[in-house]
């Protein structure tokens, strides 16, 4: 039976109310590789977070090599001998590799740093990971496979017994994964626990010895890669046995929405790595859902649609005419409006109103002709009707958006887009950060938007929170690394159904 | 938060009118409560130039269809004279500010030296313009720019302040004097002291000239240069190789002059338009020249001394010290007598006052006496 | 939800309207500069005193404003000065040496202003070169080449001949008349002023530009030309310096290859106290005219007062200083 070099005992965590991981305990042995898995918001991160020094539980304990620890600072964890491979590499880039390799702990010779013999242990360390880098060479220069060779390496220096890799492969070609992973396998033989965090099925039932499942904030089970198979491993992270849909019978009954005219049709769209050949089309009055796990693309093909970013190659098609957008003022001319991912930065003005902000989207329609100046009356009163039709909490459409609630700021975002009276209406992470209430009251109004009779609207529904997209979508595409893994259509529809075409479709 | 803003900005105020209060009087003796007398009084004194009532002493004087209301009862103290300069951040100002102190020291009046803080007429003007409201009872400016200026001058002699023009005249506006250099004329001179010397190294007017200053452009350094350079034309032989400008801080100016020494590293004289002596000279020690006839104006900084060693042959003082005092003189005796003559005919030769090996050693002796030689 | 007119109190309405002014803060500045001077100077507070005031930060004043707007994208123009000298010195050579009629070298002059100010603003806007950068290097061009065209000599209308001596005094006029005994160039203050407060705050353009300073992420996705926008101040300050230069021309009379040197740190310092933020997007017209006559009063002040010159920097200085970190800590707070 190999040692357990890390045990959790009842780990908890909140964040202010949200429950972020709920009493998970579990173990993970020396020299084996053991990838957790969860779909997005399970607690990994959390978890693994609090692992590294992060955060600290709530309540619960962490017994490293049956020692109790409590790991409160980052330093205190690397001291314990944990060290963490994030996704966002943290190297510096304007310096060498030896020089990242010692940031912090440099040798030093009299009143200068002895650089000779820090060449000499990283290329003596490199050479014995098999790692083939000139460690001279500016981490700049380095390919992201290379970088990340270099951050285990770094982490080797520090004689890690447990390495966490985060989502190490999302970057990397095949090759790149095959030459990390042979690094993996020597590593583990050295007995170093390596904890492996990622969704792609293939590379997971690859190299692990163990797979621990978490959904929810809760722990489900281990096991070894023999005693289960990527379905089933789905299975468990989609809850298929209880199949909860929060069903809301109007998306499942009357006339299905794709069963109308498809006003957009969008053929073999690509734009590098994460646009890979997407073909699909929208139909009148629709919501049509995307899901896809973490780097899947999703945003990335919402940016090309909008046009903020140019298709590299593909063509799109609205109502029957050929279209192309070379920036976001021909998409929002056409009809199209989208809500971004990023509020804060990309969907506000901070530093306007919330008229202000309703402006920005708009052109000539706002204006006195000749002078050029803005009708401020107009632009009042729709502020009003803005704040009215969405039950905007705010004193007046004077108030300035940063002293909103994330719910209202929301809802600023969907009026500026729909007073444009768009035909489509795209919308990255709809209810991110916004309260129930507030969600509720946004999907009633997607959903009388699309039925309305004089003017059906047709939305697209981007979002990583899977409940949303089953519940209100009565089509669903998934997307899986930059292409179309499958689609799913009303009764086709539940968490286990889509969960499968995001890993293993 | 503004709130600070303002706070800082009071206190800043005030601390700005203090300084004011200490900073400009001249006066040996003051206690804390003259000067807070000083500052009242300045004001009334304001108000007795603008009105036309007469207390005692008050008679009109009339100099070239301007009036002056000159009330000679007046208490020296309460004189107020303004010395402005083109750039007060410049050194040279410093060695006006030793003149006027000086003055204020013998008279009792209150001399202070003002000004922009870059070379630009523009600002200049607009000092000259606030300085108008003010009202002091005489004005003394060395004028950034001759025409620019000249209204400005002619608007002060209108609201019935007597102004003169010290150091740097402009000569379109109707100041009542001038009391300075005729800088054409000391850059003549400084141009046939080259040719004499020339004529004794070659036996016959020849050679090559180099030229330098550090202020191309300006008034001063371009008279000079225009009066030097009349004297070489008139001889075919003489070569101007190059006309440095060795402008910016002292170390660039030493760059740019050891750069044009190299790039003409056979000339026989060196022709200075100011600013540069001390340099030169200092650059002839390092390198251990004192084959090259350099000859200039400003006797500041170690030029006495390079003079004395050799380095340097000769440079042409200005008499800064008694520019300044001198036009604080006549404008103060305007001021306690109310006669039109205390304003002087300038006497150039006075302020081109040349030192060589011939009178080195006594010039040097003065100096380490006490008197502000420049 | 508006509780403002609840119970009908106009005067605590307005008193709630007034402490919400933006500029509240320099205002009261200015009107305490304003008090402090009149009690501590007779002078101060008289009508000749007051014109001289506004005429003498008049130029710098009109270019605060297009400063204002290329503060407003988180830009910043250095080369104002260099350009507002060749402006005048391009215009100066042309009457006098080139002998082109006056009317003729004002349009050619204003040209120049147009023209640097498009190359400030394709470089920034189009191939995204830092504006200090970018700004630095046009203020070096323009610098030289106005050196260059003036030969490090003043060029002055009273004593070199032009080609139409007749229309010499109209063009003096412009600069230096009076019009109902406001000097003009106080008067094309105002009525720039006014002009560029109803673009910078009442125009789509206008409004662009401040949402491009407040994001250019969001600005992007509003479908705005941010390109387009960022180059805009640019090409406006480019031509106020020209229109500048040759009002300064008219005045007084001369151009000097040095002129305007450190011009732009004054503007600048105007526009910041006037409470531009760096950082783009809160920049208000007025705050400017407001920053610009604290300047102007202060120097008038220091000189009244009999202050040293020096003291004149230091304040400025501080003030510039004081004012971009309470503007910070507004900012701050706000987050």
């Amino acid at each position: 039976m190999p040692e357990n070099i890390i045990e959790f005992k009842n780990i908890s965590k909140n964040f202010g109310g949200i429950q972020a991981l709920r009493n998970v305990s579990f173990s993970i042995s020396k020299g084996e590789v053991h990838t957790i898995m969860g779909e997005n918001g399970a607690g990994k991160s959390t978890l693994m977070n609090i692992l590294s020094g992060i955060y600290t539980p709530c309540s619960g304990q962490i017994l490293l090599k049956s020692e109790p620890v409590y790991i409160s600072t980052p330093l205190v964890a690397k001291a314990h001998g944990i060290s963490t491979v994030f996704q966002e590499l943290k190297l510096c880039l304007n310096l060498t590799v030896v020089e990242n390799i010692f940031l912090g702990r440099e040798y030093r010779k009299g009143l200068g740093m002895d650089w000779g013999k820090m060449t000499g242990e990283a290329e003596d360390k490199l050479k014995e990971l098999g790692m083939d880098i000139n460690v001279r060479s500016m981490v700049q220069d380095l390919s992201a496979a290379q970088m990340q060779l270099v951050e285990i390496a770094k982490a080797m220096f520090v004689n890690a017994e447990i390495l966490i890799l985060d989502e190490p492969t999302s970057s990397l070609t095949y090759n790149e994964t095959e030459k990390l992973f042979k690094l993996v396998r020597k590593l583990k033989n050295d007995g170093v626990a390596i904890i492996f965090i990622s969704h792609r099925m293939e590379e997971v039932f690859s190299i692990s010895d163990r797979i621990s499942i978490m959904r929810n904030g809760e722990y489900l089970g281990t096991y070894t890669k023999d005693e289960t198979t990527p379905e089933k491993v789905v299975s468990l992270i989609s809850n298929k046995k209880e199949n909860k849909d929060m069903n809301r019978c109007v998306r499942r009954t009357g006339p299905a929405s794709y069963e109308n005219k498809a006003i957009l049709k969008v053929k073999d769209l690509s734009r590098g790595k994460l646009v890979r050949n997407i073909s699909f089309d929208l139909h009148e009055g629709e919501m049509l859902g995307f899901y896809g796990l973490e780097g899947s693309g999703r945003t990335e093909l919402m940016e090309t649609l909008y046009g903020l970013y140019k298709p590299e190659s593909g063509k799109m098609e609205l109502y029957g005419k050929e279209i192309s957008f070379r920036n976001t003022r021909d998409s929002i001319n056409a009809g199209i409006a989208m809500v971004p991912e990023d509020r804060k930065h990309v969907g506000l003005f901070m530093n306007f109103d919330i008229k202000d902000n309703i402006l920005s989207i708009h052109d000539k329609d706002m204006l006195i002709p000749v002078l050029g100046v803005v009708k401020g009356e107009k632009l009042r009163q729709m502020g009003k009707l803005a704040i009215e039709e969405l039950s905007i909490k705010a004193n007046s459409p004077m108030q300035m958006v940063k002293t909103l609630s994330g719910g209202n700021q929301q809802k600023v975002v969907i009026s500026k887009c729909l007073s444009i009276n768009p035909s489509i209406l795209i919308m990255d992470e709809p209810t991110r950060g916004v309260d129930v209430g507030a969600k509720k009251e946004i999907y009633d109004l997607l959903h009388s938007l699309r039925n309305d009779e004089k003017h059906r609207k047709s939305i697209i529904i981007v979002s990583s929170e899977l409940e949303e997209v089953v519940s209100e979508c009565d089509r669903i595409i998934v997307i899986k690394e930059g292409r179309i893994a499958g689609e799913l259509r009303r009764a086709e529809i539940n968490r286990d159904s889509v969960l499968q075409l995001a890993f293993n479709g | 938060m503004k709130k600070l803003l303002l706070v800082m900005l009071c206190l800043l105020l005030l601390a700005a009118s203090a300084c004011s209060s200490a900073g400009n009087q001249a006066t040996t003796q003051n206690s804390a409560s003259e000067e807070a007398v000083q500052s009242s009084s300045a004001a009334t004194d304001t108000a007795a130039a603008t009105s036309e009532a007469s207390t005692g002493g008050t008679k009109a004087v009339e100099i070239n269809g301007y009036t002056f209301n000159v009330d000679t009862s007046k208490n020296p103290k309460d004189l107020e004279i303004a010395v402005v300069y083109m750039n007060v951040s410049d050194i040279f100002a410093s060695y006006l500010e030793e003149g006027i102190k000086g003055f204020a020291a013998k008279s009792g009046a209150n001399c202070y030296i003002t000004g922009a803080t870059d070379w630009t007429a523009e600002s200049q003007y607009n000092v000259i313009e606030n300085l108008i409201t003010k009202h002091p009872d005489g004005i003394a400016i060395a004028v950034s720019d001759d025409q620019t200026i000249a209204p400005i001058i002619n608007k002060a002699l209108e609201a019935g302040i007597p102004t003169i023009c010290v150091n740097s005249d402009s000569s379109s506006s109707k100041r009542l004097s001038y009391l300075g250099r005729d800088d054409v004329e000391a850059g003549r001179v400084v141009g046939e002291y080259i040719v004499k010397e020339l004529e004794k190294k070659y036996g016959e007017p020849k050679g090559k000239v180099l030229m330098t200053t550090t202020g191309a452009g300006t008034n001063w350094s371009d008279s000079r240069e225009k009066g030097s350079k009349e004297v070489f034309d008139k001889y075919k032989d003489i070569e101007v190789v190059d006309v440095i400008n060795a402008e910016g801080d002292e170390q660039q100016a030493y760059g740019a002059l050891e750069n044009a020494l190299l790039a003409h590293p056979d000339i026989d004289a060196m022709c200075n338009m100011g600013g540069t002596m001390d340099l030169w000279g200092r650059l002839m020690k390092n390198q251990n020249r004192k084959d090259i006839i350099s000859v200039g104006h400003d006797l500041y900084g170690d030029v006495l001394t390079y003079i004395k060693d050799g380095y340097l042959t000769a440079s042409h003082g200005q008499r800064v010290y008694e520019q300044a005092y001198g036009a604080c003189e006549q404008l103060f005796n305007f001021l306690t007598t109310a006669d039109p003559s205390s304003f002087k005919e300038n006497d150039v030769p006075y302020y081109i006052f040349c030192v060589d090996s011939s009178n080195v050693n006594e010039v040097l002796a003065e100096r380490e006496a006490g008197t502000p030689i420049g | 939800m508006n509780n403002g007119n609840t119970g009908g109190n106009i005067f605590g309405h307005a008193i709630r309207r007034i402490t919400k002014i933006k500029e509240l803060g320099i205002l009261i500045t200015l009107i305490l500069l304003f008090i402090i001077l009149t009690i501590a100077s007779d002078v101060f507070c008289t009508a000749t005193n007051l014109l001289n005031i506004v005429r003498q930060v008049s130029l710098m004043g009109i270019q605060a404003l297009g400063m204002t707007m290329v503060i407003a994208v988180a830009g910043v123009d250095l080369s104002v000065g260099a350009v507002y000298a060749l402006s005048a010195t391009s215009t100066a050579v042309m009457m006098t040496r080139l002998q082109i009629p006056i009317v003729l070298s004002c349009m050619l002059g204003l040209i120049v202003g147009l023209v640097f100010g498009l190359i400030n603003g394709i470089i920034i806007g189009y191939i995204k070169v830092p504006a200090f950068i970018a700004t630095m290097g046009t203020m070096n061009i323009a610098r030289g080449l106005a050196l260059i065209l003036s030969n490090g000599m003043i060029i002055s209308l009273d004593r070199d001949p032009v080609a139409d001596p007749d229309n010499l005094p109209g063009f003096f006029q412009m600069g230096g008349g009076s019009v109902f005994g406001i000097p003009s160039l106080a008067l094309v203050f105002i009525i720039l002023t006014i002009i560029a407060y109803f673009y910078f705050h009442k125009s789509m353009q206008g409004f662009r530009m401040r949402a491009v300073g407040g994001s250019i992420d969001a600005a992007r996705a509003s479908g705005i030309n941010v390109r387009r926008v960022i180059m805009l101040p640019y090409v406006i300050i480019g031509v106020l310096c020209s229109i500048t230069a040759i009002l300064n021309f008219s005045f007084m009379h001369t151009v000097q290859g040095t002129m305007g040197e450190g011009m732009e740190l004054d503007v600048l310092a105007g526009a910041y106290i006037g409470g531009a933020s760096p950082a783009g997007g809160s920049a208000t017209i007025i705050g400017t005219v407001i920053g610009v006559l604290i300047m102007g009063v202060l120097k008038n002040g220091l000189v009244l007062l009999g202050v040293d010159a020096y003291m004149q920097k230091v304040v400025i200085g501080v003030l510039v200083i004081v004012a971009v970190v309470i503007d910070m800590y507004n900012n701050a707070k706000r987050q």
